[in-house]
């Protein structure tokens, strides 16, 4: 049917559509983090101890919680009752797939564009008021930013396919590989980021905020980062088989 | 047991024999117990249906069956009839009438009673109810 | 005579170590409605669900609508699956809309009929229903549609006398209409064994007796005291 793809897509990216209650909820919390945020943040601005790579450090949880997110969107059809009506539905399975896995792919990369003004934002916010915001500093701390994020946006969509596949590993007489899916999760989550030596000494100078010295792009990561997307392209392909002929319902 | 009152035909319906037979059979004896007039318009094969909470296949094969019988007429558009040829309503009703006389008979033969008995059980009873 | 809208021959299926199949073999008619009879794990949801492709039989033939189960059969299957349960945040108006945009020949009209029928409220959301107004709405997704073969799972569990025999007076119209074969699974014989055409009694895996509803009356009694014998 025409259109139905697309729709399967905007389907899964809806479901954290929330009633009217866990609306307010919601926003309740991301209100309350927010004040929490600045406020832990004007603190340290006026004692002059923000140092924005905080914020980067935060990040460092992401490629889990992008693994999660896709696994989540697979068992949920299985935890909430659905999977008959998902399993059935007249459409090939890579479609099925494929359309959960674009659909995750565009909240994670929206969330990620979102954390990445937040960051900025809230570094010319906490430096603005420790009087310390510099063009040249905030712009060097901009591109660090920019090269950070672009490197967990370049690994998103692995981390992703990996979750799904583990989705759909856990349903499927390929379950007992489950704690080998588990064991990948927890090396790969963080693998990108130690081996990128991203974090080294020699890329950032500690003291001085902005002063970035120079990163250097290791030239592995040039080839492992376009390897992770075909591997990423391969565990679709795969989960999409295996919810054709494996599952054990 | 399934029972309705619909377009002026009642019926009882027991699950434990064909059902088919049974509609047609109370059909034929609604029609001649008058309790559906000549040339009345039968309820459609659906309407039946959803009153009986039947499946309409079993309705409608007594409707055949009635239409085969000539006690019944389809006109295109319109639905069913009963037929307003009072002869065949007559001859059911004599049909029922022998059939009815025949159980009964056989019933008494069953208890061992013969036809002086039997009829003179009949003028007592035919008495009381005279 | 009719054809055949599905036929298992030989069909084998084991989970583990249990066998929810063994030596299936059934033909069911075509635009009549089937009930599929037995105790629980008798084997009636594997049957269904290999007819929708989602599961596969070990061994033995499959045929649906004279092809072989799949996606691609499922076009034309409408499916109410077993303990199935609905979006939660999808409201009787939306579920209209992914039914009218994923599921083939969706009859919105026909759903919104039905919908007012069964006493749903269009603005609810699926979470905030009772498990009988939830049933009745998946019933409908799968009663609007005009697809030549409409399996229910047991259609009327948890759902309330009223709507049974809303369910059964829904039933009854698309029998009417003689385009259609019905196949479904209960336990409420009593109530429904008067619609069907075919009946089919599954005992541990394999068919235990299988015909016309009205000629097994002739021969044994109600569809229910055959229940009875069979499953003393």
């Amino acid at each position: 049917m025409r259109g139905s793809f697309a729709y399967l897509v905007k389907q899964d990216a809806l479901r954290w559509k929330r009633s009217g209650t866990t609306k307010t909820w919601f926003w309740t919390y991301v209100a309350l983090i927010a004040i929490a945020v600045v406020g832990i943040i004007t603190v340290w601005s006026l004692k002059g101890r923000f140092d924005p790579l905080v914020l980067l450090f935060c990040t460092f949880g992401f490629p889990y919680m992008t693994f999660m997110f896709a696994y989540t969107m697979l068992h949920r059809e299985w935890k909430n009752g659905t999977y008959g009506w998902w399993l059935t539905l007249p459409y090939p399975r890579l479609w099925l797939v494929a359309a959960k896995y674009l659909s995750a792919l565009l909240q994670v990369l929206l969330f990620y564009a979102v954390c990445y003004v937040v960051t900025l934002l809230l570094t010319l916010y906490g430096k603005g008021l420790d009087g310390s915001l510099q063009p040249d500093r905030f712009f060097g701390f901009a591109k660090m930013t920019s090269l950070w994020y672009g490197l967990l946006i370049a690994y998103a969509p692995f981390m992703l396919a990996f979750g799904l596949l583990s989705g759909t590993v856990a349903q499927s007489r390929w379950k007992p590989l489950m704690p080998i899916m588990w064991l990948g999760f927890a090396v790969s989550g963080n693998m990108v980021l130690w081996l990128s030596k991203f974090w080294d000494d020699r890329v950032w100078n500690r003291s001085d905020w902005g002063a970035f010295v120079t990163y250097k792009w290791p030239v592995w990561l040039s080839v492992a980062l376009p390897s992770t997307l075909l591997v990423a392209i391969l565990f679709v392909l795969m989960s999409a088989k295996i919810v054709e002929r494996h599952l054990t319902t | 047991m399934n029972e309705a009152f619909v377009g002026g035909l009642r019926f009882t319906l027991d699950l434990s024999q064909p059902l088919y037979e049974q509609v047609l059979n109370q059909i034929r004896n609604s029609v001649a117990k008058g309790e559906i007039a000549l040339g009345d318009k039968m309820p459609s094969v659906r309407e039946l249906a959803q009153a009986l909470k039947i499946n309409p296949n079993t309705v409608m094969r007594a409707y055949q069956e009635l239409e085969r019988d000539g006690l019944t007429e389809t006109r295109r558009g319109q639905g069913t009839f009963i037929t307003t040829d009072a002869g065949k309503v007559e001859s059911i009703r004599r049909q029922l009438a022998e059939k009815a006389v025949e159980e009964f008979l056989g019933k008494m033969r069953g208890l061992g009673y013969d036809w002086p008995d039997i009829e003179r059980i009949l003028r007592e009873k035919g008495g009381e109810t005279a | 005579m009719n054809g055949c809208a599905v036929r298992c021959e030989s069909v084998r299926k084991r989970y583990g170590s249990k066998w929810a199949l063994r030596d299936f073999s059934v033909a069911i008619p075509e635009r009549r409605i089937t009930a599929v009879l037995g105790p629980n794990g008798a084997g009636k949801s594997t049957f269904f669900r290999m007819l929708c492709g989602i599961t596969r039989p070990d061994a033995g033939r499959v045929e649906v609508l004279g092809r072989t189960p799949g996606w691609r059969t499922n076009r034309d299957i409408a499916y109410l699956p077993d303990r199935a349960r609905w979006y939660g945040d999808l409201s009787v108006g939306d579920s209209f809309v992914w039914a009218e945009r994923l599921l083939p020949e969706f009859d919105k009209e026909r759903a919104e009929q039905l919908a007012a029928y069964m006493g749903l409220d269009p603005g609810m959301k699926a979470e905030g229903m009772s498990r009988g107004e939830e049933a009745r709405l998946m019933l409908v997704l799968c009663a609007a549609r005009r697809v030549p073969l409409i399996v229910l799972d047991e259609p009327f569990a948890g759902i309330d006398l009223i709507s049974r025999e809303r369910i059964v007076s829904t039933l009854i119209d698309i029998l009417s209409s003689r385009e259609q074969t019905v196949l479904i699974s209960t336990h409420e014989i009593s109530e429904t064994e008067s619609l069907f055409d075919y009946v089919v009694f599954v005992d541990n895996g394999q068919v235990a007796l299988a015909g016309d509803a009205e000629r097994i009356r002739a021969e044994r009694g109600s569809m229910e005291q055959v229940y009875r014998q069979l499953y003393r």
